[in-house]
């Protein structure tokens, strides 16, 4: 009988490895199993090539991976009913997060509370049950690591998409964490240990359940990156507006102390708490009725791309608040200032012009303004006096 | 793809592990390939083990407690002898009792009507 050398012993171990094999004892077996059946099958055939592939093909037509699939599947048969219920687990965990994304993304009601139940469903469910059933799998350590590390990145992935999508704190970091470890360490970690043709041999439940996160998180930020530029960069002009302001009403209570005009000062300050309040309808504007897409000061752009009509002229009489009203404010207001006053026009083209189709978000810088513009007014009223 | 040819996969599959049970029992230790090629021989060439099916079992085996495993190195690479537990000792007979009980039983059943044969 021939003998296999070393060399060869190895080239057939490599690729029992590389067909994803990944139980050492298994391993073993087959490696043993090959190399006595190949070294019978040497008497009669010479080229080790051409023998080998006609002995991998007799003893695994479908591959090795196939052997320790039927392997670990004999080996959890007791857990079998727990893996189809969590199999379920997951699948219906996945469809909720892609239904509430979708809601998400169309501003209905009900959709924080699917995000969070079909997040919930993953993560404290099917994702620990995959992670402790694969860990079963397996005894070689580059392949536990690999499960740990998908385990991770799939727990902070989907915990980072609801976090994100409810505005909790912290989401950008445990997304981009989740992202990161799954890029940089589970991927090279799963080719290397898994082989290539094992990869195209993946549970069909574990790659829907896959899909599907992936279609939420794509949904989730196609809906969060849209004009994200245009608001984030109108939002950093609101900020620098707003610190002039205060830097102007600063100088205004340094001249208040000097000159004193209290009528200028009274209707003044009345004007610019008048487009406070104003500025704060706005963030209330956006679905009244739903408190959890109404606007806050802190995440203002998030919510302005959704919006972008013209809410104060249309609210010209439904609202305490109105532009119409801003605009008499304004004219009255005109009457203390000799000098230097506020460009306001005397028409309703005046407001057409200046709010009527913008978006909210422009509104709000534009009566920013405004408010600079009324403590300006003031302070070179007083300062020429 | 069970075992074969000759017989069914679904004829065999339950008696595989008390075919690997009782071979252990008569030769002692055995490492995988001699095992089918002990059951090719006995069996005529009528029962061929499929090594998808011999090492899942194999495995499950050793998982109960019923075989144990020693290893030995041939050249650079490693050779698992499997053979019983004192556990599995008592379990094979167990089996092979059942199943002999079983070919008894269906062998009345199929003999209900003589004319059949």
């Amino acid at each position: 009988m021939s003998s296999l050398t070393d060399l060869q012993v190895e080239l057939i171990r490599g690729d029992i490895r590389q067909n994803g094999i990944e139980m050492t004892d298994l391993e073993d077996d087959l490696l043993d199993h090959i190399c006595c059946a190949l070294e019978e099958e040497l008497d009669v055939n010479s080229s080790f090539e051409s023998a080998y592939s006609k002995i991998k093909s007799l003893v695994c037509p479908n591959g090795y991976r196939e052997i320790q699939e039927e392997t670990t599947q004999l080996l959890t048969l007791k857990f079998n009913k727990m893996r189809k219920t969590m199999n379920i687990l997951g699948i219906i965990g996945s469809a909720l997060l892609l239904v509430g994304s979708i809601f998400k993304l169309q501003h209905w009601p009900g959709a924080g509370v699917s995000l969070v139940l079909g997040g919930a469903i993953l993560v404290l469910g099917y994702l620990p049950f995959m992670l402790s059933m694969s860990l079963k799998q397996t005894d070689k350590t580059i392949s536990k690591i690999r499960n740990v590390v998908g385990y991770l990145s799939s727990t902070a992935i989907v915990v980072g998409v609801i976090f994100k999508l409810q505005h909790w704190p912290e989401a950008r970091l445990i997304l981009l964490g989740g992202i990161g470890i799954f890029l940089v360490f589970f991927i090279p970690l799963f080719i290397k240990s898994v082989g290539k043709e094992a990869i195209m041999k993946i549970q069909p439940v574990t790659s829907a359940v896959l899909l599907m996160a992936i279609v939420s998180i794509l949904f989730a930020f196609s809906n969060q990156s849209h004009s994200y530029n245009y608001v984030s960069s109108l939002a950093d002009i609101n900020d620098d507006l707003e610190q002039n302001l205060e830097f102007q009403n600063r100088s205004a209570e340094k001249l208040r102390a000097q000159h004193t005009n209290e009528a200028l000062s009274k209707s003044s300050e009345d004007v610019v708490s008048y487009v406070d309040g104003l500025k704060q309808y706005i963030l209330t504007q956006v679905n009244p009725e739903e408190k959890s897409t109404q606007l806050h000061p802190e995440d203002g752009p998030r919510y302005i791309e959704a919006i972008n009509n013209d809410v104060l002229v249309e609210n010209f009489n439904a609202h305490e608040f109105s532009g119409e009203e801003l605009q008499k404010m304004l004219l009255a207001h005109n009457e203390f200032l000799s000098d230097n006053k506020i460009n306001v026009g005397k028409t309703k083209a005046w407001l057409a012009t200046k709010f009527s189709h913008q978006p909210l978000f422009v509104i709000f810088n534009k009566l920013t303004q405004i408010q600079i513009e009324i403590v300006n007014a003031e302070i070179n009223e007083l300062g020429s006096n | 793809m069970y075992l074969k040819p000759m017989y069914s996969k679904e004829l065999l599959k339950g008696t595989l592990t008390t075919i690997i049970l009782r071979l252990l029992a008569t030769h002692g230790k055995m490492y995988g390939y001699e095992i089918t090629q002990k059951v090719k021989i006995l069996s005529g060439e009528k029962i061929l083990i499929k090594e998808g099916s011999l090492y899942p079992a194999l495995h499950k085996l050793k998982d109960e407690g019923l075989v144990k495993t020693e290893t030995e190195m041939v050249g650079n690479r490693m050779r698992k002898y499997y053979s019983l537990t004192e556990q599995g000792g008592v379990s094979t007979k167990e089996k092979v009792d059942e199943l002999f009980q079983f070919i008894d039983t269906l062998k009345v059943i199929l003999n209900v009507n003589p004319k059949l044969t």
